[in-house]
């Protein structure tokens, strides 16, 4: 009821009349067909927002009617779970954040869905880049001056909740470069952290790069590494930071300074990048026939690089980085590898 | 002094806000909650949402002004619901009811009604003018509250249940005990492990405050009332016999003025510090209220400065919240959270630059708001006689009203049907501890500063272990803690002072 809502007023504001169906063959079982999007979160927000935005063009694109469902709860599970269990039909999709059900599995938490193996992927709708940045105030202006520090005494971060995306990238980048972490968790929110390093009560952030572009514009923040193999954005800011992964990547660097496998390092560094920038990704049950996942795998790739979508669609251009299934596919697939070092830092967490 | 760029820029979103067809927005976007309000199944928030995919091709303008009407449109009838019936519409208005409800049942839901109206006006217009004032100073103003800080001011809203609950300490200190109890359920955030969840994913998240306010106080209201032999909730059969005027409740206002601007100004404060909420400083308003009074006898029984001092706090707190959105896009609320992803998809990323070059734009939204929050308090007023007429009907046709709206309150907030259940439990609870005089006040003040207590406690214990917290550069920690000094050396004073008066007769 409520996509419908939404479906009638967008298509009465926007015009979306000039989208173009994409009622081919394999999307012929579809047409008229009514299919859940289940949303992990309540309305508001950020996946609420984007599905809502997408929602109106999907459906005209399928033939279909889709209906939003929002589902929140325990991190996002008990919408995870509501996909991985439904019937794998095409009538049930979803948006699933991996990181977070990683951390849940790894904390023997056996109603997290396992993201490698409970889920068709369908695509990607943003993706996520995390940097790492200091406080306004902060005396450390590199990574150099972080990792230099880390020597005598940890660095310390502010991260919101223990099972976030945040802890999985700390805890993987430091112990790629070989740097002492102090972990201050339980802030309600990444603005919250990020406050808590513009205080100077902490010494670093990691997010995601979207989320706290602003406060680095403002100077509020100083971006010191990228958790990526290339900038993430051509912002002037950017210029000259480190990216953490590929062969010219600062994890291959400390690799090769520290005389360990800079092989390996690099391999590590990129199956990180890889679950970390999965972002938010569109999911079916498992098992779905190959040619219903393909047909919305291509209408929802579609959706998302379409200008159809106007001045709104820039949280979906190439920079925030939509992907087709088989590309984030190897993201789940990569997420079992960071386990070992998230499961040091949440040992320690609880210490 | 306010400098001359924010006065500018204050009065040009004036002018915008009032001129045609602008004016035409902030209307709509406030009828439009209003009447969403009346109808079940459809939170204000939910409203919001789902108006985010329209407004997708408008400009920012109108996008501010529609928002900015629908933010203040939202939390309509919640107060007149808790006055009526006992069932808190949102959050802050719970602790309206303490008051606002007794006065309803003794036929003075009028009074009740217009004074809640004209102290959130009012409020919402302190609370706008303060804002106006420190608009330059707010990312001082926010940072300097940190989790030390946070934790003493939680704290201090913790300690404010002694003042409320005169005379029951060892019942309110059990009641405390029990409510924070409540507030350890769910997933640790410091370390992602579950506590007292039982394996229910249900229970993943925690106690639900709506819920559980809803079963304490709206379904034990029902239990109560089916069986208390009473014919009406005001006791009388026709509007003719109800006591109080609506200006009676209008004046009140300005005859307890001292008292309506420390609870705006509480409010206002409450509002700026990020992720406090609406909730705090209607409970905190109305602790300090009965702090400052001399006579306090009457409150918990219908006292009407109970019920202005919440309204100011609540009303007020809405110009302030819009600073930690507008300047480092923290929400206070779920309202600004819908709000602050509304301003993102349409390119305006809450920040400095925000908040210095596109200034005008913010006034729009403040003024929108203001010009809202004025709105739903007329509408309120011009709608007080039929409302207060409910308060004639048979107890037999009025429960299962008021349950039907509990229980939709409580599935709507998140669409959970835990949250009915957990409702009804709370309600048996609620109603048993009323009948035996156990206040369930400090319970539910207890459940909702429980979590971000402990949050706080945390990090700050965290920062202190690592040697990152510099006491002395941090003035408000001491003034929170004689507050709430204060706060613990009230009963103890006020015991004395009994027994002084008792050793004299």
């Amino acid at each position: 009821m409520l996509g419908r809502l939404v479906a009638a007023g967008a298509g009465a504001v926007t015009g979306v009349g000039a989208c173009a169906r994409l009622v081919t063959g394999e999307c012929a079982d579809l047409a008229g067909a009514r299919i859940r999007w289940v949303v992990p979160n309540a309305p508001g927000g950020g996946y609420d927002a984007e599905t809502r935005l997408l929602e109106p063009y999907l459906e005209r694109r399928l033939g279909a009617e889709i209906v939003i469902d929002n589902q929140p709860g325990a991190g996002g599970i008990t919408g995870a779970r509501a996909i991985a269990s439904a019937r794998p039909d095409g009538r049930t999709l979803g948006t699933i954040g991996v990181p977070g059900l990683l951390v849940a599995t790894m904390l023997g938490n056996t109603d997290a869905p396992d993201p490698s193996r409970d889920f068709t992927v369908l695509g990607r709708i943003s993706r996520s880049w995390h940097v790492w940045a200091v406080g306004l105030k902060s005396p450390l202006r590199s990574i150099d001056d972080v990792i230099a520090r880390s020597a005598t005494r940890p660095v310390a971060f502010a991260i919101n909740e223990a099972g976030s995306a945040s802890l999985v990238g700390i805890a993987e980048t430091a112990a790629l470069l070989g740097i002492g972490v102090d972990l201050v968790a339980g802030f309600t929110g990444t603005r919250s952290a990020c406050l808590a390093a513009i205080r100077g009560d902490v010494d670093l952030v990691c997010f995601n790069y979207d989320t706290i572009r602003d406060l680095i514009a403002s100077g509020d923040l100083l971006p010191l590494l990228q958790v990526s193999t290339a900038p993430v954005a051509p912002d002037k800011v950017l210029e000259g930071v480190p990216v953490l992964g590929g062969a010219r990547g600062l994890a291959t660097a400390r690799a090769k300074a520290r005389n360990t496998d800079a092989e390996r390092a690099r391999a590590a560094a990129n199956a990180l990048i890889h679950v970390i920038g999965s972002g938010r990704i569109v999911v079916a049950p498992a098992h779905l026939p190959p040619a219903v996942a393909q047909c919305l795998s291509s209408a929802l790739y579609a959706t998302l690089t379409s200008a159809e979508l106007g001045p709104a669609g820039r949280d979906f251009d190439a920079a925030t980085g939509p992907a087709a299934a088989a590309e984030v596919q190897a993201a789940a697939l990569d997420a079992p590898q960071l386990v070992p070092a998230v499961r040091e830092a949440m040992r320690a967490l609880r210490q | 002094m306010m400098p001359g760029p924010t006065l500018h820029a204050a009065w040009e979103g004036l002018l915008l806000v009032l001129s045609w067809p602008n004016i035409v927005y902030p209307i709509a976007g406030t009828l439009l909650a209003m009447v969403v309000a009346f109808l079940p199944g459809i939170s204000g928030v939910t409203l919001m949402a789902l108006a985010v995919p329209f407004t997708l091709t408008w400009e920012p303008l109108p996008v501010m002004l529609t928002f900015g009407g629908m933010v203040g449109g939202a939390t309509f009838m919640g107060s007149i619901t808790a006055i009526l019936f006992n069932v808190p519409g949102t959050g802050p208005s719970a602790a309206t009811l303490i008051d606002g409800h007794p006065m309803a049942e003794e036929g003075r839901a009028r009074t009740a009604i217009g004074c809640a109206a004209m102290a959130s006006a009012m409020g919402s217009s302190v609370g706008i003018f303060v804002l106006i004032a420190l608009v330059p100073l707010m990312t001082v103003a926010i940072l300097a509250f940190g989790p030390p800080e946070l934790l003493l001011l939680l704290l201090w809203g913790l300690t404010t249940i002694a003042v409320i609950t005169r005379g029951a300490v060892t019942r309110a200190a059990i009641a405390t005990g029990i409510g924070l109890l409540l507030a350890l359920v769910g997933h640790d955030a410091r370390t992602a492990e579950e506590r007292f969840t039982f394996g229910a994913l249900y229970l993943w998240d925690g106690i639900g405050l709506v819920p559980a306010m809803l079963g304490l106080f709206s379904i034990a209201e029902t239990l109560s009332l089916s069986v208390s032999g009473r014919e009406t909730i005001s006791g009388r059969h026709h509007v003719e016999q109800l006591a109080g005027s609506v200006w009676e409740g209008v004046r009140a206002v300005f005859t307890h003025f001292g008292l309506f601007l420390r609870s705006a100004l509480v409010g206002t404060v409450i509002g700026i510090i990020p992720g406090v909420g609406g909730t705090v400083a209607s409970f905190l308003a109305y602790g300090q209220a009965v702090q400052t009074s001399r006579d306090r006898e009457k409150f918990g029984h219908g006292d009407i400065r109970g019920v202005i001092a919440p309204e100011a706090a609540h009303d007020a707190k809405d110009g302030g919240a819009l600073v930690p959105v507008l300047a480092f896009g923290i929400p206070g609320s779920e309202g600004t959270a819908v709000l602050m992803a509304a301003l993102v998809l349409h390119g305006l990323a809450p920040g400095r630059e925000l908040m210095t070059e596109r200034l005008p734009l913010v006034f729009v939204l403040i003024w929108s708001l203001f010009l809202s929050n004025w709105m739903t308090s007329i509408v309120g007023l011009l709608l007080v006689k039929p409302l207060a007429r409910l308060t004639t009907l048979r107890v037999q046709t009025l429960v299962p009203v008021i349950l039907s709206l509990a229980v939709m309150g409580a599935y709507t907030h998140a669409q959970r049907i835990g949250d009915v259940v957990l409702a009804f439990v709370f309600g048996v609870a609620g109603y048993y501890m009323k009948k035996h005089g156990w206040p369930r006040i400090p319970l539910v003040v207890a459940l909702l500063l429980g979590a971000g207590v402990e949050r706080n406690l945390h990090i700050t214990a965290r920062l202190f272990e690592l040697g990152r917290l510099d006491l002395a550069a941090r003035p408000i920690l001491f003034v929170l803690a004689l507050l709430i000094a204060v706060n613990l050396a009230l009963p103890w004073r006020q015991a004395s002072k009994r027994a002084g008066a008792e050793g004299t007769s």
